[in-house]
């Protein structure tokens, strides 16, 4: 939060600023503000009425009634886990995770070897190569149609290798 | 009948954390996504519904955000983001997809007007009072709303809010600043000359 200057006067428009970033409650507002908001109170009474019109706008939005869940809804969420099958998460989640810190290091690489020409292909290159190996040790593949129905997860790691890669590319672009 | 041992795992279910729950979801434990959705279920639900401003819709989205907890738990990452921050921002953004939808007429979303001639607060009973100011903060712009709805329904805070939105602090502050100007405004005009709480009557002759 940015320190509010010390203003010599406070005046009705700096107390609404002041309630209305920090709230009704004193005891919340900047200490070196307090003494000149105090000195407003007791002498405007503007100001006493938006301290009021804060506290009850404070209080009202605590008590904002719940909205509680329908039965139907409960069940509906209930019947989450039978209904949709759960991917396979810790391979996925590895893949993805041994692909971004491969990515990553390719981008040292390629960020290092920038001054020299084929630096962008031989990222790629690599970036080709090191995927493939990644695919290849999580059993991962691409979304052709026989993969149409391979959990989620496993679509999204490609799908992350192949958006990096794009990435890349476009970062290579002048 | 239920067996001790699951009765244990119950028990152990209910007082475990969010970050545990998440972790056993990633690894497809069902029991952990139950007692997630019981904790957070009510929660979501107003979140949406607020946003959204429609019952229907709310629910609907709730259901898929649960949905999208249990194919992606183990996006979560324990340490980076409170699971609430992360799970409201995956509620915040499917309410918002909805909005970007091409929108029926409904007449049930439409709050009731206020009437002016409404009667003092002191007068008015408690879901009378929720129902003005849970139409006040429908009136307000989206991006104002989503604040107020983190803040107080989700009871983020700021900076979590400001996580969920994807804005920073200082922008999420802003959308409060406005929020709470627009709804002060709002609910001071339906306060009657001299109607002030205790505490304000007593700082009528001044702070001590």
């Amino acid at each position: 939060m940015t320190q509010t200057p010390i203003p010599a006067e406070m005046n009705e428009d700096g107390f609404a600023d002041l309630v209305d970033l920090h709230g009704p409650d004193a005891e919340r507002w900047p200490a070196h503000l307090r003494p000149a908001a105090a000195s407003l109170l007791a002498r405007s009474d503007e100001a006493r009425l938006i301290l009021e019109g804060a506290r009850l706008t404070e209080e009202l939005l605590l008590a904002l009634p719940q909205s509680p869940a329908g039965e139907g809804l409960r069940h509906a969420i209930a019947a989450i886990p039978r209904k949709h099958p759960h991917p396979a998460a810790p391979s996925p989640a590895r893949g993805v995770s041994l692909a971004a810190r491969a990515l990553a290091g390719l981008r040292r690489l390629r960020q290092n070897a920038r001054p020299y020409p084929l630096s962008g292909a031989l990222a790629s290159g690599m970036a080709a190569a090191v995927i493939g190996f990644i695919m290849g040790v999580n059993g991962l593949a691409l979304p052709m149609a026989e993969n149409r129905h391979a959990p989620v997860a496993s679509p999204s790691a490609t799908t992350q290798l192949a958006s990096a890669i794009d990435d890349m590319a476009l970062e290579q672009t002048p | 009948m239920t067996r001790p041992v699951e009765r244990q795992d119950a028990a152990a279910l209910a007082t475990a954390s969010d970050d545990t729950l998440v972790v056993r979801v990633a690894a497809g434990d069902a029991q952990a996504f139950q007692a997630l959705s019981d904790r957070h279920l009510d929660r979501t639900v107003t979140l949406a519904q607020r946003v959204l401003g429609n019952r229907a819709e709310a629910e609907d989205v709730a259901q898929d955000a649960f949905l999208r907890l249990w194919r992606n738990a183990y996006r979560f990452r324990p340490g980076e983001a409170r699971f609430t921050t992360w799970f409201y921002r995956i509620t915040v953004n499917l309410c918002l997809d909805r909005r970007r939808r091409p929108q029926m007429d409904d007449i049930e979303a439409v709050p009731d007007p206020v009437d002016p001639g409404d009667d003092a607060l002191t007068q008015l009973d408690r879901k009378e009072r929720a129902r003005i100011v849970g139409d006040a903060v429908a009136r307000l712009p989206d991006r104002q709303r989503q604040a107020v709805a983190l803040c107080y329904d989700a009871d983020l805070s700021n900076a979590e809010a400001a996580m969920a939105m994807e804005v920073s602090v200082g922008a999420l502050e802003t959308l409060l600043v406005r929020a709470r100007r627009s709804l002060r405004k709002q609910l001071t005009s339906l306060m009657p000359d001299g109607l002030t709480s205790p505490a304000g009557k007593a700082r009528r002759g001044g702070p001590r």
